[in-house]
Parts: structure tokens; sequence; C-alpha cells
């Protein structure tokens, strides 16, 4: 199914915490100075990064979707 | 591993389960439980987990064993084993005066709103030498600022072996001058021998026991 530009940045957005995430997990497993630089240097960035994108995402929404249809029903009834 | 390392493993590991899950079914935010899912997952767990992921990096960067995972920094681990009383990280050290998993940081942090941070600051310069630049030898490590008399004063202040010691009245005004960092409890003849690696092969090392 084909998806939205929206979509795509929730994607990426997506993809950019959990990959983020991963090396803050992989960090807090030793205790050394390098493990405390990859998580600044790498981690936070991508996981900032993936959260300001999601949130430009829902800010800016989907320009490109296609409009929704009119809601139909009875036409109002005068007397 | 730590049990605070475990719940924050397995609380990362949640996130990252969600945040896949929207990433690779995007579809389900056409929803609206989905696009609270995604709010969730894409904003409100990676925030938490960021923050407490800085957290438990701080409290471990606090540790002794973080500061002595740099070889340059052997002798000082070793200086804290000295068998000589007047070595005053080997007393605070040997005594629990200070918390034995956090002997360096408790001494060398700076104790003002932001101290915790600015000593990690000053530890990436530490880390840009050891990585980038050329390392000194251990007995050339130079603090950066004379150490002040406020770290010392946050646990002496007020005690009373500290504000009674007779050295510390040996002139009028004298512990005003300590108190103000006018004059440096390292100063000479106070307590004057620190770290002094250069005497280590005049010094016995206790070994503890337990």
């Amino acid at each position: 199914m084909a998806i939205s530009p929206l979509e795509r940045r929730l994607r990426i957005a997506g993809l950019l915490i959990a990959a983020g995430l991963l090396i803050q997990a992989v960090s807090l497993i030793g205790v050394h100075p390098l493990a405390f630089v990859a998580f600044l240097v790498f981690a936070c960035p991508m996981v900032g990064a993936g959260i300001l994108l999601f949130l430009y995402s829902i800010l800016k929404g989907d320009r490109h979707a296609p409009p929704q249809a009119a809601p139909t029903g009875p036409p109002a009834g005068g007397g | 591993m730590s049990g605070d390392t475990v719940l924050s493993l397995i609380f990362v590991g949640v996130t990252v389960l969600l945040a896949l899950v929207v990433s690779f079914r995007v579809a389900l935010t056409r929803a609206t439980s989905g696009k609270i899912l995604a709010f969730i997952a894409l904003f409100i767990l990676p925030a938490m987990a960021a923050t407490q992921g800085f957290n438990e990096h701080m409290e471990k960067a606090k540790t002794t064993a973080f500061c002595l995972s740099c070889h340059v920094m052997h002798d000082y681990g070793r200086s804290l084993y000295v068998n000589d009383p007047s070595f005053i990280p080997a007393v605070h050290f040997q005594n629990h005066l200070v918390p034995t998993d956090q002997a360096c940081f408790t001494c060398h942090t700076t104790y003002t709103m932001f101290g915790d941070y600015q000593a990690k600051f000053r530890g990436l310069r530490h880390l840009y030498v050891q990585y980038l630049g050329t390392v000194p030898k251990p007995e050339n490590i130079k603090l950066y600022t004379p150490f002040n008399n406020r770290e010392c004063l946050h646990c002496h202040l007020g005690m009373r072996k500290f504000e009674e010691a007779a050295p510390h009245h040996r002139t009028p005004g004298m512990m005003a001058q300590i108190k103000s960092n006018h004059l440096s409890c390292m100063s000479s003849n106070c307590h004057d021998t620190v770290h002094d690696l250069k005497d280590f092969n005049l010094v016995t090392f206790w070994k503890p026991t337990s």
C-alpha cells in the first residue's frame, strides 16, 4: 500500500528513534567514558532528531493527502 | 549490571519495539488510536527513555570505576590504598569518609548548582586528551584550577572535629580565611599530601581483607 509523505516522515522518525535508543541500550551496558560519549554524540542526537521530525510531521500535516470526501447525507429538508 | 540499568534496558526495549511497530505499520496512524500510539511511541516514551538514559550515564560517570577506566588514572586509584593517614584521598577512602564507589567524584566535583555537569564536561576534555591529544605522565597531571575549599567544606563545615580543631585557630581569623577560600586547606604544612604519586616508592599499600 502506498504511503503518504506524512507517513514516510513518521516511519523515518520511528527508525531514527529506534536506532538511537539501541545505541543508548548498548552504551548503558558498560561503564566507560567512550560509552558516555557514544550516548551523547550518537544516541541523543538521533532520538532528538526523531522526536523533532515526528513533531514537525504532525504540525505540518499531510498537504498531499487526497481530500476527504464531503459527508453525504440526505439534503436538509425544508418545511 | 545494576538493577537500575536492567530496568532502563527493559524500558528502552519496549520503547524501541513500539517505535518499530509504528514505523513498519505506519498505516495504523490513520485511525485515532494509532495517532495516540504514535504520539506515545515517538514522543513521550523516547523523551522519557533518553532523559532516563542521560541520568543513568551521569550516575555511572560518578563511579570510581569510571574514573579509573583510563590507564593514566591507574596510579591515582592506587593512591586510595596508600597505608599512610597523611594521604588525604587514602584516609577518606579507607575510612569511608567518602562513598567508596564515588571516591574520585565526591572531591573532584563542584558543589554548585550545575557542578556535576561542569565536572563531566571537564571530563570530555580529558577524553579529548586521552584519545586525540598527548597523554601526560600521571605525575604531571594538574588540576585546571586550584582546589577550592568549598569542596572540602561541603562535608566538613559544621563538623565539630573541623570547627574545634586547634590548628584551624592558630591565628585570629584563620577559620574565616579557610571558610572564604583565602587560605587553602591544601596549603603548606596543612593537608598538603594528596595523591603524591612521586612518593609511591616510599609508601606501603593497604590490602583490604574483605
